[in-house]
């Protein structure tokens, strides 16, 4: 190793092997609110968004009344639209993680998001695209 | 490391998913613009909105995987 550099060891509980896809990484995950309902989907991942943003379907499926949750507008490059804010837990590759995220105040919004706030400020998280690796942990793990 | 792993319940929906995934790599396009529940490798159910797929797959345990398919099939180039 060169002078002056730092190796750094890091240890995760969960290795995800993804599939290589124009649709970006994407993770199966499951949606837990209350005592007995939950919804499995998928959802990508995405560094630069600020929020975890799920389509409305998921939470009219869990029961929850998506209005009833706190209101905020988001914006993306092609323009802004309202989601709704309900406490959650994501399980994600056998990890639980109780969070707040938010669900489209509209039908057919096209995809679901797992952003900063919600779900990597709350977890280690690791990347080798070269080899479609991700790594997962909680940050407290 | 802890002694304890993940619950068996935990690991069932963990393996489902990951078949489910594989399926998705390889299918994905037949199904765009629709709505798709998977068990594992299995296609349960398609529809065109998720009420009518999530009808039909409510009994399943571990729940299966219901997604949407984008119509689009240029790539994402985030939001």
């Amino acid at each position: 190793m060169p002078v002056g550099e730092h190796l750094e060891i890091l240890n995760f509980r969960s290795k995800y092997q993804y599939q290589v896809s124009s649709v970006g990484i994407e993770l199966p995950i499951t949606i837990l609110s209350g005592a007995r309902k939950q919804v499995s989907l998928v959802a990508k991942v995405d560094t630069g968004a600020a929020f975890c943003v799920f389509q409305r379907e998921y939470a009219e499926q869990l029961g929850l009344y998506v209005e009833s949750g706190l209101r905020q507008t988001f914006v993306t490059a092609t323009g802004r639209f309202q989601a709704y804010g309900h406490n959650v837990t994501l399980s994600c590759l056998n990890h639980d993680i109780e969070s707040t995220v938010y669900f489209a105040g509209y039908h057919d919004f096209p995809r679901n998001v797992l952003g900063l706030q919600g779900w990597l400020d709350k977890a280690r998280f690791g990347l080798v695209h070269y080899d479609r690796s991700l790594f997962l942990s909680r940050y407290d793990d | 490391m802890p002694s304890s792993g993940p619950a068996p319940a935990h690991l069932d929906r963990h393996r489902a998913h990951q078949q489910a995934m594989d399926w998705l790599s390889v299918n994905r396009g037949n199904y765009a613009g629709q709505w798709i529940a998977l068990q594992g490798n299995q296609l349960l159910a398609t529809g065109t909105t998720a009420k009518e797929v999530f009808a039909r797959v409510e009994q399943e345990n571990p729940p299966a995987l219901v997604l949407k398919i984008e119509s689009e099939s240029l790539p994402f180039a985030g939001w």
